[in-house]
């Protein structure tokens, strides 16, 4: 749906962005992750035709971005801000109408997402008189109010309380699955987990990793294992090398196990359960704060 | 223009709903007539207190006592230092000596009392002793007091413009009265409320640029407006509340001042008891005549249309720069270092204001109701005084052509300023910024 083209954006000061490259499918959720610094508000600066790339293009359905399609794509900054003066209707009437709804569309719009928010008519509340929480809502409010088929969030579930995030990550899911595109830039790898059907990685200005979320998992694993078993296992053999042992509990330990080269997993088990009796055996996964962390220190962190 | 309009809505609904907007606007005309009445009230009551003054006469110049205003002067034969502790309780107002003296060489009165008498009092006796002097120098030389008399001319010069004047039908020329006096008030007062409104007004988009760039709510804005946009928007909302303004006081003091006139009528004028010598009633007459003169001979429509012109034009040129600065810093403190540069033409401009005002026809008065920069303030002080038209198109076009300038620059620096935070603004900076092509 989206297809980012070998973007390059410089500073004054320094180089933002190199050669960046992202497609997007439609429907899906895609993370953009990155350390602090690395590009990602750049990007999507650039994405929202907020600021202008050096070099590169954007493609939206195949053909090049323009300005009436970037109004169409709902985005909330990493910095959130709204009027402090204004009541909460005026001010989602004022981005509905800069989005082009009509009033009517706004108002309408605004109290079905006060109820998928779960939050009350907030339409008379004036905004310096809500919570830290309460304005995160009204801004995510503001950010889908005209339905957009294109959401951008940067680090959305930043300021959210874990009960508000869910709730509002259940509604990412649901736009999803109305067929929306989400992208959303973050550091919280575990909502990244939960939620990414795709992400990219940028690390001093450039992408460092790119795919689908279970691949590059599976591509980064390790042939390591988690086994929960009842007796102490051997340092070595010639299947296995033992990383570390934890015990649970009275004749319970937890091992992490590296599969020695060339074998399999089930020799792994056999060799195992030759001593003790297995209890859970499961191989372990990188999640992707792991391969965040792996990567960004492989690449060095920004200077 | 769609989100043009949505912006300005904004910006202007928010401020002209504010109730600070509301009262000073409905208050501010009725202040100056406030402060007015205040003051003859104030110096009604004190006219009822009657101050007694003790006066050492060694000239015999007082043959007996004396009343001017409330003033009572009695002779004393005590001296200073007696009478001193007479003033300290209050008991008389003060002590006036007159020294032996050659009334053809006259030495100095000298005044003693507890505060310091208002200078309508020293000159009230100044004049009164002037006077008494006089009038002996006229016994002691013989001389006839009604031929004197006679010796006394007053000659008031009447001044017409014949910038619009029209030959009538008996061949005579129908001219304005014009006062230069007038001109001049009416010029400083244009000029001055110019000079207000731009920087007031230029630092509340200062100001709501600045709280839009701090609060963050910039960056969701320009993602559905162009940062131009955004900036036109705001200026012209700003504009538009001060335009509200200014046009609700025209109008609140027009229908003041024609109300009051139709209800006081000029003639009252005299009871007010400020005036208390036949000679000052006649000037305050002559000038409140004058006055309305004056304003007949002004086309008050065309005057209010210039002065809306200059008005919105000096509004715009700074309101631009103030924007950009706004959109460059990161709070209130660092923006007076850039808004004191911009400011300089602006309080220049009033501080020429004299000299344009004594001099509306010079060279340098030409240049700077020409300068846009001045133009605003310095052109509507010059105008009473009568401007030809050609001068008048041509610091108007200039002032347009530089209001399109301004608005451009501001644009171009405001794009970049607006999203950019924690930096330290130079001016090395903000040319970069204003030359970058893409950003």
């Amino acid at each position: 749906m989206l297809s980012v083209k070998n973007i390059s954006k410089s500073y004054v000061s320094h180089k933002a962005l190199d050669n960046v490259s992202i497609d997007i499918n439609q429907s899906s959720i895609f993370g953009l992750l990155g350390p602090n610094g690395a590009g990602k508000t750049s990007l999507i600066r650039i994405i929202n035709q907020i600021i202008n790339q050096d070099e590169g293009n954007i493609y939206l359905e195949g053909r090049p971005i323009n300005y009436d399609d970037v109004r169409k794509i709902g985005y909330m900054p990493e910095e959130r801000g709204l009027y402090k003066k204004m009541k909460v209707g005026d001010f989602l009437l004022f981005m509905g109408k800069l989005k082009g709804l009509s009033r009517n569309k706004c108002i309408d719009s605004a109290k079905l997402w006060f109820d998928n928010l779960e939050v009350s008519n907030w339409w008379n509340k004036n905004i310096e008189d809500l919570s830290k929480g309460m304005s995160q809502k009204v801004q995510f409010i503001s950010t889908v109010l005209h339905n957009p088929n294109l959401i951008i969030l940067d680090e959305p579930f930043s300021g959210f309380d874990p009960v508000n995030a869910n709730l509002v990550k259940s509604n990412l899911l649901r736009l999803k699955e109305e067929g929306k595109t989400i992208i959303f830039s973050t550091h919280r790898m575990e909502s990244v987990d939960e939620l990414c059907d795709h992400v990219a990685m940028i690390n001093n200005s450039k992408k460092i990793l790119d795919g689908d979320t279970e691949k590059i998992k599976m591509k980064y694993k390790s042939d390591n294992y988690i086994i929960v078993h009842d007796k102490k296992l051997k340092k070595e053999d010639n299947n296995y090398s033992l990383v570390k042992t934890e015990n649970l509990s009275d004749g319970i330990y937890e091992s992490e196990v590296s599969l020695a080269k060339n074998k399999s997993y089930k020799q792994l088990f056999n060799s195992i359960s030759g001593n003790t009796r297995i209890i859970s055996f499961k191989e372990k996964i990188p999640n992707m704060n792991d391969i965040f962390i792996m990567k960004v220190k492989e690449g060095g962190i920004s200077e | 223009m769609n989100k043009i309009w949505i912006i300005f809505e904004r910006e202007y609904l928010q401020r002209v709903k504010k109730k600070s907007f509301i009262l000073s606007t409905l208050l501010t005309p009725l202040i100056f007539p406030f402060f007015i009445f205040i003051t003859i009230l104030l110096i009604d009551s004190d006219e009822q207190e009657l101050r007694r003054i003790a006066v050492i006469d060694k000239s015999n110049l007082l043959q007996d006592s004396l009343s001017i205003g409330n003033n009572n002067l009695f002779k004393s034969e005590k001296d200073l230092n007696s009478l001193q502790s007479q003033i300290l309780d209050g008991e008389i107002y003060g002590t006036l000596i007159i020294p032996e003296m050659d009334i053809y060489n006259p030495k100095p009165i000298n005044f003693y009392s507890k505060n310091i008498p208002s200078n309508d009092f020293v000159s009230d006796l100044e004049r009164i002793f002037e006077e008494r002097i006089r009038n002996r120098k006229i016994s002691e030389l013989q001389l006839d007091k009604s031929s004197l008399d006679k010796l006394k001319t007053n000659i008031l010069m009447d001044t017409y413009s014949v910038e619009g004047s029209t030959v009538s039908e008996g061949g005579e020329l129908d001219v304005n009265k014009s006062s230069s006096g007038l001109a001049f008030g009416l010029g400083y007062f244009n000029g001055f409320l110019i000079y207000m409104f731009v920087f007031i007004y230029g630092s509340f988009i200062l100001q709501s640029v600045l709280d839009e760039k701090t609060s963050k709510v910039v960056e969701v804005i320009v993602s559905s407006v162009k940062p131009i946009q955004l900036m036109m928007g705001k200026v012209l909302g700003v504009g538009a509340v001060a335009f509200t303004q200014i046009s609700i006081w025209i109008v609140l003091v027009f229908s003041i001042s024609t109300f009051t006139s139709i209800y006081f009528g000029i003639d009252n004028v005299e009871t007010t008891q400020i005036v208390n010598t036949q000679e000052q009633i006649d000037q305050s007459k002559e000038m409140v005549a004058g006055f309305y003169d004056l304003f007949s001979s002004v086309d008050v429509f065309e005057l209010v249309v210039i002065f809306l012109i200059y008005f919105t034009g000096g509004f715009f040129l700074y309101g631009a720069f103030f924007a950009a600065i706004g959109s460059a810093v990161d709070n209130l403190q660092d923006a007076s270092q850039f808004t004191l540069p911009i400011s300089l033409p602006i309080i220049a401009s009033l501080m020429f204001m004299g000299v344009i005002l004594e001099n509306p026809e010079s060279n340098a008065s030409l240049f700077l109701s020409l300068f846009p920069f001045t133009s605003p303030i310095l052109m509507m002080a010059r105008l009473p005084f009568g401007v030809p038209d050609w001068q008048l198109i041509l610091s108007i076009f200039l002032l347009i052509l530089f209001v399109i300038f301004s608005l451009w620059f501001a644009g171009r620096i405001y794009r970049v300023g607006i999203l950019t935070t924690g930096s330290k603004i130079t001016y090395k900076l903000l040319w970069k910024w204003f030359v970058i092509k893409n950003y």
